[in-house]
């Protein structure tokens, strides 16, 4: 089995794992709300007349846990539902091997 | 003092108290909008009731109380723009003399947070996707058109006036009008992003904060006494002293069978006694009695005020059905529920409280003649053609030459942060210095400058442990 990792934008959660779904047909995900910045270091905002810089932005962090045959494609249909078309900030995503999972229903090993 | 001038000074005191009321109305309706709507747009939602009470205030001063409340024909006032000092300050005197028992300037307080109260109505339909501007724009436009209509129903010698019709704080005037030009809003701006899915039925989107739908219905109906019991315009109506009691009397019981009517007809139709239909039943009651509560039995505002909260719980759901996205149940609850208040008004006003009010005749259930409820027909018609039609025309040509949605990415960060640069409730989106998830300071450059606690010595064991 291989974890997948994604840092996306907030608005893409969904369209992310709806692209893995249709296009892989993996079906199962976990999200956690996360903060972070890239190369750019995050953001300028305004209040009250004074700029706010905001080293984070608000992203996502999603991981699957995909059959190895799988993984590729999903990284693939992953970043193609991430790129929003700005400039930065899109997120990043990778993998990696792991070693064992357990399926706490049934005690089932996947690997 | 002559007794003349105590019962100016009696007047005077209750309608600045009534205007006061009203005025924090605006808090009500902020604390309801924000409730009802999303996290990312709250501090928009909630502080646009600031910018268009401004907005109001200053538009009414100059022309809206001339307009509305000036001497002037059956369709307009034409004196007292920008009022004098003079002007202001007499009671019963041109160009003020429609207000007989108090000050104009007391007047002009009174009527103002009315003006505020019907324009912060016309924004619950447009809220989370229009542009600031459009507050400012339309806001004066509307603010005109309030006062036009007011003239025809409340002035003396106003053309639905001289007809009789029975508004008696405005189911129609403030309450309808700000629900017709919040339609039109809503039907040009169309539907937020997601809120009816690929196959055009409508998505639930929650609003952030219940506690504060709850807490802005409250103030809505605090204010409310104001509202309607003030509208009397002094301690005495058609010789009976202290009548405004009995005013804020009808005002609650209506209020009340409104939150009943609210939740059970939920519970009934919808399946869940929803906390916000309760809410939305409580409001819709109390614009239905708005019209009616100076005119009707304490029973028949029990009735109003329960068939207004079924016309509301009903009519959210099916102003969705039409495609129409009104997050706030502005159309249904200040629209529907002013039609109904207004039409049944017609139905079951007293003669003998026509007669002390001094406007219109018994409702059908009391004289068997249909008059009264033609008049009221009447008068919904006409504010319907034209209040839509004005509010239409503008909002239509407003966003023919500048668009007053939005851009699709500004509506999906949220208003706060893309218009005004700052979210409603930063520490949920961001670390904010020394607030919820960092201690770090980070941005002020002090992260790296937290001193390091030195590592603690170990600790001997004591003696008398090693003993036992």
């Amino acid at each position: 089995m291989v974890k997948v990792e994604a840092v996306v934008v907030r608005e893409r959660v969904e369209t992310v794992i709806d692209a893995v779904e249709e296009e892989t047909g993996h079906v199962g995900v976990t999200v956690v709300e996360a903060i972070g910045h890239g190369s750019e270091r995050g953001v300028t905002h305004e209040y009250r007349g004074r700029t706010f810089e905001s080293r984070f932005l608000p992203k996502a962090l999603l991981t699957f846990v995909v059959d190895d045959a799988l993984a590729e494609q999903v990284v693939a249909a992953i970043a193609d539902a991430a790129r929003t078309g700005h400039s930065s900030g899109d997120g990043l995503c990778w993998m990696s091997p792991i070693a064992d999972v357990v399926h706490h229903r049934t005690g089932e090993r996947l690997s | 003092m002559t007794h003349q001038q105590l019962l100016i000074a009696a007047n005077t005191l209750w309608v600045v108290v009534a205007a006061v009321l009203v005025m924090f109305m605006q808090a009500g309706f902020a604390f309801l909008e924000a409730g009802l709507t999303r996290m990312k747009n709250a501090a928009h939602i909630a502080g646009k009731n600031v910018l268009i009470f401004g907005v109001a205030s200053l538009v009414y001063w100059l022309v809206g109380f001339g307009l509305a409340f000036g001497d002037g024909n059956a369709v307009l006032g034409l004196h007292g723009f920008a009022p004098s000092i003079d002007a202001l300050l007499a009671v019963g005197k041109a160009p003020f003399a429609a207000f007989t028992g108090i000050p104009g300037a007391a007047g002009w307080l009174f009527e103002v947070v009315f003006a505020g109260v019907s324009l912060a109505i016309v924004w619950g339909a447009m809220a989370e996707r229009a542009k600031l501007w459009v507050y400012f724009a339309f806001g004066a436009i509307f603010t005109v058109v309030y006062s036009l209509v007011s003239h025809w129903i409340w002035a003396p010698g106003g053309w639905l006036q001289r007809f009789g019709m029975q508004d008696f704080a405005g189911s129609t005037v403030v309450h309808y009008q700000g629900a017709l030009a919040a339609l039109a809003g809503a039907i040009l701006l169309g539907p937020r992003i997601g809120k009816f899915g690929h196959d055009g039925r409508a998505n639930a989107i929650p609003g952030h904060n219940m506690p504060y739908a709850v807490l802005g219905t409250l103030i809505l109906w605090f204010g409310w006494f104001g509202f309607n019991a003030g509208s009397t315009l002094g301690v005495a109506t058609g010789g009976r002293v202290g009548f405004f009691g009995y005013v804020a009397l009808t005002t609650n019981l209506a209020a009340a069978a409104g939150g009943l009517g609210g939740i059970c007809v939920a519970w009934l139709v919808l399946r869940k006694p929803d906390v916000s239909m309760m809410l939305n039943g409580v409001l819709a009651a109390l614009v239905a009695v708005t019209a009616a509560c100076g005119f009707v039995a304490p029973w028949a505002a029990v009735l109003i005020g329960f068939v207004a909260a079924a016309v509301a719980v009903v009519a959210v759901p099916l102003v969705e059905r039409l495609g129409i996205d009104d997050p706030i149940g502005a159309v249904a609850v200040h629209g529907l529920a002013g039609v109904w208040g207004t039409l049944a008004t017609g139905l079951f006003a007293v003669p003998a409280l026509a007669a002390t009010v001094g406007v219109g005749h018994g409702g059908l259930l009391y004289t068997g003649s249909p008059y009264q409820l033609g008049v009221q027909a009447l008068g919904l018609v006409a504010v319907a053609a034209f209040t839509f039609s004005v509010s239409y025309g503008s909002l239509w040509t407003m966003n023919r030459l500048w668009g007053i949605r939005v851009e699709p990415h500004v509506e999906t960060a949220g208003l706060d942060v893309a218009e005004h640069g700052m979210w409603g409730y930063p520490e949920f989106y961001i670390p904010v210095p020394g607030g919820y998830g960092t201690e770090s300071h980070g941005h002020l450059g002090l992260a790296h400058s937290h001193a390091r606690a030195p590592v603690p010595e170990p600790r001997l064991a004591p003696a008398a442990d090693a003993a036992g």
